[in-house]
C-alpha cells in the first residue's frame, strides 16, 4: 500500500516525462555525491574543537565572565517575552509582558556596560530593543503620511522616502558621528547611538508596512464608525489601526528577521556582534584553517534563527488567511 | 411651516462665513506650526553642531572636496571633462576628494547595473524552477532561494570573499577552469571584447547605422513589412561595417608565472560582492517572480493549455510578459535595495561609494558634509531608479492601452 | 399606528435645493425634501439614481456642493466648510443622533457583538462600561441575539450581523435611523428577519429613512415612499399613490420593471 502511494507519487512528482527523468537522476546523483562529501568532511576531516573554545566570544562576546548570569536571565526574559505574544491570550496582556519583560531584560544586562555586549548576545539585543522601539515610530509616521494635513504629511512623506533611499550602513554611521557633535557633553556608548541609528531607520519601512495595512482596511469601517459620531482619535485607535496591525502582522515579522540580518551592519561603529565575532576568531593565525568551520557555523546559527521568524510570520499568513474567510 | 422654523434654526448658528473663516485661520496656523517646528528643529540640530565644530576650529565648508585626496583606492575611475565629453581616468593621491567619491561612484554603478542585469537573469530562472512539475526541481530552488533569504546578506559577501575566493590557489598556480575563464586569488578573468585595429570612423558610422535599423526592427509599432525591410538594411549595414575592417576581437586572459594577465580583469573585491550582491538579490527576485505567476489569473494558464500550448509554451510566451507587468514595482524595490546593498563593500574593502567616502571624511576630518554629500548621492540614485521604473511601468501602459 | 404627515411634528431632517457632484457627474440635483418625527420615508429607484447618495447625505458620509441640509436644527457643513477642517463638531453633534446601517453591515470584525455595541456609548457618550454593557444586553434581547454577544462577527449569519448593526446604531439613542439597502447583501431566507426588527422600530415612532429594494415591505411600512431617478426627486407620495396610482411615466415604468419579477 505504502510501496503504491511512494511509486505514484515518484512517477507524478519525478518521472512524469523524459525531461523530468533526466533531472531527478542527475539531482540525485549530484545532492548525493554532494552530501557525502560534506558529511565526510563535517563527521571526520573538520576541526570543530576551535569552535567549542571560542563558544563563549561567539555568544556573549566581551562580557564579563563573572556576570554571565545575566546572559542568563535575560535570556530566559525574552523567552517569556516571545511565548507571551505568541500565546492566544488577550493581545494587550501579551504587548504588555513584552514591554516588560523586554525592558527587564535590558535592564538586568546594562550593569557591565553596554560596551561589553557582543556576539549573538548583541545582535539578538539589537533586533529586539529596535524592533520594539521602531513600531510606535512607524504607526505614528504611517499616520502621519496618510493624514488630511497637508504639511504633516509632507514631513512624514519627506522622512519616509530618505530613509528608505539610503544604505542602512550609512544611517548607522550617521548618527553615531553626528550624536556627539549635538549633545557633546553627554557621552552616549556606541551601541546605543547604533540603536537609535537602527530605529530612525527602520522606522521608515515599518510606516510603509503599517500604511499598507492601514489602506487595506475597507472603507465602510471607518463609515460606520463615523456614523457612529466617533472621533477621528477613536476611529484611529479603536477600529483602524487593530485592523490594519492584523494585517501586517506577517510583514511585522518578517521585518524583525530584516532587523537581525541587517544588524551585521554595526560592525561599522565598531561593535563585535556575532558576524564580527566569528572574522576575531579567524584573524587569529592559530585558527586560520578553520575558515569553513567558522563559516559553517555561523550561517547555521543564522540560518535556524532566520527560519525560525520566517516560520513564525509564513504561519501568522495563513493563520490569518483562514480567519477572515 | 418647515421653511420657518429651518430658517429659525439656522439663525440660531454662527453665520456660516464667519465660521468658514476662523477655520480657514486655525488651519493656516496648524500648518505654519508644524513646518515651523519641523523647520526650527532641524535649525536647532544644525546650530548645535555647529556650534561644537566651531569650538573645535572647523568651519562648515565644502571647499574641501576640490583639495587633493593624498590617498589611492584599488580600482575605480573618475571622468574629467576635456571638451565636450568626460575621459574616465584612474585616480591617485593627487585627484581630489571629489574625483575619489566620483570614482567610488563608479564602483558602485558599476556592480549595481551588472548586478541588476545579472540577478534578474538568475532569478527569473530560479523563479520558473520554483513552479517545475519536478518535486526536486522545485523544492531544491526553494531550498536555495530560503538559505539566501534567511540569512544577512554580509555574511554571504564574507563567505565569498574570504572563504572562496581568498582561498583559492595564489597567482601563478592559477585554477584555468576553461580557455573562457581563469579563477585566481587575484580575482576572476574573462575574455575581453574590443575593437580592432583596422575599425575606423566609416566603420563606426555603418555600425551605428546597423543599431539602429536592427532596434527599429524589434519595434512592433510597425507592420511586418517594414520591420523585415528594416531588418535587411540593418543586416546590409553590417556587412559594409565589416568590409570596412570593423570588428570585434577578444583579448584572452593569459596565464603568467606571476599571475593571469589580460582579459576582463574583476579583482578579487569586485567579484566577491557582485557574486554576492547577484546571488543574494537572485534569491529575492526568483520570490518575486513565482508570486507574480502565481498571482496570475489561473484562467490565463487553462486558455493556454485549451489552446494546447505546452507548458514551456505557456510561461514563456503567455505567463512571464504578463507577469513582468505586475512585479515591475516589487523589482523597483529590489533594484533600490541592491544598489544600497553594494555599501556593504566596506567590509571586505571594496572601493565604493561608501567606503571611498569614509576615507575622505578621516583624511579630512569632514565626516558632516561628506555624509551628507554621500546621503544626496544615494538620495538621487533611488530616485533615478524609480523615475526609471515608472517610466518603463507607463510605457507598458500605454502599450496596453 | 402612527400617521404621519407633514402638518404635525417637527422636522427632523430638511433637505433645501441640495446639488453635488462627482466631478462632471451631478449625483443629486436640487433635492428638496423634509421628514417629520416618527415618520418613516422609504427612497425607491434604479441603482445610481443618488437615493444611496442621499440618505449618505443626512449624516455627513457625503458632503454636498449647494444648497442647505439641517438635521435636528444643525445645519450641515458643507464641502466648502470641510475644506479647512471647519465643521467636524457639528458633524459629530449630528451624527450622535443619527445612526446607520449599511448594506455591507460594517461590523467591527476585531471585536465582539458586545464591544460592537458598547464601543460608541463608551467613548461617544461617556457612559460607564457596566452601563453600556447593560444597554448592549437589552438590544441584543430585542433583536432576539442574546446569546450571541460574546461572539465575533465572522461567527454570525449575514441577517444577524445585520441585527447586530441595527442594534449597534439603537446603542447611541438615535432620533433618526438611516437604512442604505439593509437587506440587498443577505441570502433571501435571511431577509426576513431583519425586516421585522425594522417593522418593530416602526411601532415604536422611530423616525427613519430606508433605502431598499423590497417593494412589499416598503409598501407595508412606508408614510411616504420616494422615487428617485437621475439625482432628482421624481415622484413622492403615500405609498397607496406611488404604487397603485403613479403619476410620473418614469415611476410607472421603473415599478412595471421591478415588480415583475
Amino acid at each position: 500500500m505504502i510501496i503504491a502511494t511512494l511509486h505514484s507519487w515518484a512517477r507524478r512528482n519525478l518521472f512524469a516525462n523524459l525531461i523530468d527523468s533526466i533531472l531527478s537522476i542527475l539531482i540525485v546523483t549530484a545532492l548525493g555525491w554532494l552530501l557525502t562529501v560534506f558529511l565526510r568532511w563535517v563527521i571526520w576531516d573538520a576541526y570543530w574543537q576551535r569552535i567549542y573554545e571560542s563558544l563563549r566570544l561567539f555568544l556573549v562576546g566581551q562580557f564579563p565572565e563573572d556576570q554571565t548570569w545575566r546572559a542568563w536571565v535575560a535570556l530566559a526574559l525574552l523567552c517569556t517575552a516571545v511565548g507571551a505574544v505568541l500565546l492566544p491570550w488577550s493581545r494587550r496582556l501579551g504587548v504588555a509582558i513584552w514591554l516588560i519583560a523586554c525592558g527587564a531584560a535590558v535592564f538586568v544586562l546594562v550593569p557591565p556596560g553596554l560596551d561589553r555586549w557582543g556576539g549573538l548576545l548583541l545582535s539578538i539585543m539589537l533586533t529586539v530593543v529596535v524592533s520594539t522601539a521602531s513600531l510606535p515610530l512607524g504607526i505614528l509616521f504611517a499616520f502621519g503620511r496618510s493624514s488630511r494635513n497637508p504639511s504633516l504629511r509632507a514631513c512624514c512623506t519627506g522622512y519616509i522616502e530618505v530613509m528608505r533611499s539610503v544604505p542602512l550602513i550609512l544611517v548607522v554611521y550617521w548618527i553615531w558621528i553626528t550624536v556627539p557633535l549635538f549633545m557633546p557633553e553627554v557621552s552616549i556608548s556606541s551601541l546605543a547611538r547604533g540603536m537609535i541609528g537602527y530605529t530612525v531607520f527602520n522606522a521608515a519601512y515599518v510606516a510603509e508596512y503599517v500604511r499598507s495595512g492601514l489602506q487595506a482596511v475597507p472603507r465602510g469601517q471607518r463609515e460606520a464608525a463615523r456614523s457612529l459620531g466617533m472621533s477621528n482619535w477613536t476611529i484611529s485607535t479603536e477600529i483602524v489601526l487593530p485592523q490594519a496591525l492584523r494585517v501586517v502582522q506577517p510583514a511585522l515579522v518578517g521585518n524583525v528577521l530584516d532587523v537581525f540580518n541587517g544588524a551585521t551592519l554595526v560592525f561599522i561603529i565598531g561593535l563585535m556582534d556575532f558576524l564580527r565575532a566569528g572574522q576575531l576568531i579567524l584573524v587569529d593565525p592559530a585558527a586560520s584553517g578553520q575558515t569553513n568551520e567558522v563559516y559553517l557555523f555561523m550561517f547555521a546559527v543564522y540560518f535556524v534563527i532566520g527560519s525560525a521568524i520566517t516560520f513564525g510570520s509564513r504561519r501568522m499568513e495563513a493563520h490569518m488567511h483562514r480567519s477572515t474567510r | 411651516m418647515i421653511e420657518a422654523k429651518t430658517k429659525l434654526w439656522r439663525s440660531s448658528l454662527a453665520t456660516p462665513s464667519v465660521k468658514r473663516y476662523v477655520a480657514r485661520v486655525r488651519y493656516k496656523l496648524t500648518h505654519g506650526a508644524v513646518v515651523a517646528a519641523v523647520i526650527g528643529l532641524l535649525i536647532l540640530i544644525a546650530l548645535a553642531i555647529h556650534q561644537n565644530l566651531t569650538s573645535r576650529g572647523i568651519d562648515f565648508s565644502f571647499a574641501y572636496l576640490s583639495a587633493p585626496s593624498r590617498f589611492g583606492i584599488s580600482e575605480g575611475l573618475a571622468p574629467v571633462w576635456t571638451g565636450w565629453a568626460p575621459i574616465f581616468e584612474s585616480v591617485d593621491a593627487t585627484s581630489s576628494n571629489l574625483g575619489m567619491l566620483e570614482a567610488g561612484l563608479f564602483n558602485t554603478l558599476k556592480v549595481a547595473l551588472l548586478a541588476i542585469t545579472f540577478s534578474t537573469l538568475v532569478g527569473v530562472v530560479l523563479g520558473v524552477l520554483r513552479l517545475s512539475t519536478n518535486w526536486l526541481v522545485r523544492n531544491l530552488a526553494f531550498a536555495i532561494g530560503e538559505f539566501i533569504r534567511n540569512t544577512p546578506i554580509l555574511i554571504q559577501l564574507m563567505f565569498w570573499y574570504f572563504a572562496v575566493l581568498l582561498q583559492l590557489p595564489s597567482s601563478g598556480s592559477a585554477t584555468k577552469v576553461s580557455k573562457w575563464l581563469v579563477v585566481e586569488q587575484s580575482g576572476v578573468f574573462l575574455p575581453l571584447p574590443h575593437l580592432s585595429d583596422s575599425a575606423g570612423p566609416a566603420s563606426g558610422f555603418f555600425v551605428a547605422v546597423a543599431i539602429a535599423f536592427l532596434a527599429a526592427a524589434c519595434l512592433r509599432r510597425f507592420p511586418a513589412r517594414w520591420r523585415i525591410a528594416l531588418l535587411g538594411v540593418g543586416l546590409c549595414a553590417i556587412g559594409a561595417s565589416y568590409a570596412l575592417g570593423f570588428g570585434i576581437n577578444l583579448d584572452w586572459p593569459v596565464l603568467g608565472r606571476f599571475g593571469a594577465t589580460g582579459g576582463l580583469h574583476f579583482t578579487p573585491e569586485m567579484s566577491a560582492i557582485l557574486i554576492t550582491i547577484i546571488v543574494n538579490s537572485a534569491g529575492y527576485i526568483s520570490e518575486i517572480v513565482r508570486g507574480g505567476i502565481e498571482g496570475l489569473a489561473k484562467g490565463q494558464w487553462e486558455a493556454a493549455a485549451a489552446l494546447g500550448l505546452s507548458r514551456g509554451d505557456t510561461i514563456r510566451d503567455i505567463v512571464l510578459p504578463q507577469v513582468f507587468r505586475i512585479i515591475i514595482p516589487s523589482l523597483t524595490n529590489r533594484y533600490i535595495s541592491l544598489t544600497k546593498d553594494t555599501a556593504i563593500g566596506i567590509a571586505i574593502g571594496f572601493p565604493e561609494l561608501f567606503n571611498v567616502s569614509g576615507t575622505v571624511a578621516n583624511q579630512s576630518g569632514r565626516d558632516f558634509e561628506t555624509v551628507i554629500v554621500v546621503m544626496t548621492i544615494y538620495l538621487l540614485l533611488s530616485w533615478l531608479i524609480s523615475a526609471l521604473a515608472n517610466f518603463v511601468n507607463r510605457r507598458i501602459a500605454l502599450e496596453r492601452a | 399606528m402612527m400617521v404621519a404627515s407633514n402638518d404635525f411634528g417637527t422636522t427632523k431632517v430638511a433637505f433645501d435645493k441640495v446639488n453635488k457632484f462627482y466631478g462632471p457627474f451631478q449625483a443629486l440635483r436640487d433635492v428638496t425634501l423634509s421628514v417629520t418625527t416618527g415618520e418613516v420615508v422609504v427612497l425607491i429607484g434604479a441603482s445610481g439614481s443618488g437615493k444611496s447618495t442621499l440618505i449618505r447625505c443626512v449624516n455627513g458620509l457625503e458632503t454636498f456642493h449647494s444648497g442647505s441640509l439641517v438635521v435636528e436644527g444643525f445645519s450641515m457643513p458643507t464641502i466648502k466648510d470641510l475644506e479647512f477642517g471647519g465643521g467636524e463638531k457639528a458633524l459629530r453633534q449630528i451624527r450622535r443622533g443619527v445612526g446607520m446601517v449599511f448594506q455591507q453591515f460594517n461590523l467591527f470584525p476585531h471585536k465582539t457583538v458586545m464591544e460592537n455595541i458598547a464601543l460608541a456609548p463608551m467613548r461617544v457618550r461617556g457612559k460607564s462600561r457596566e452601563e453600556a454593557q447593560a444597554t448592549a444586553m437589552r438590544l441584543l434581547e430585542r433583536v432576539g441575539l442574546r446569546d450571541h454577544a460574546q461572539k465575533y462577527p465572522g461567527m454570525l449569519s449575514g441577517g444577524q450581523q445585520q441585527r447586530v448593526a441595527i442594534a449597534r446604531s439603537l446603542a447611541m439613542e438615535p432620533h433618526v435611523m438611516l437604512f442604505d439597502e439593509p437587506t440587498s447583501a443577505l441570502d433571501p431566507e435571511l431577509v426576513g428577519e431583519v425586516l421585522d426588527v425594522m417593522r418593530e422600530l416602526r411601532t415604536e415612532g422611530m423616525t427613519m429613512m430606508i433605502v431598499t429594494h423590497e417593494m412589499a415591505f416598503a409598501r407595508e411600512v412606508a408614510d411616504r415612499v420616494i422615487y428617485m431617478d437621475k439625482g432628482a426627486i421624481v415622484e413622492e407620495g403615500p405609498p397607496a399613490q406611488i404604487f397603485d396610482k403613479p403619476i410620473s411615466d418614469r415611476t410607472r415604468t421603473f415599478l412595471s420593471r421591478v415588480l415583475k419579477h
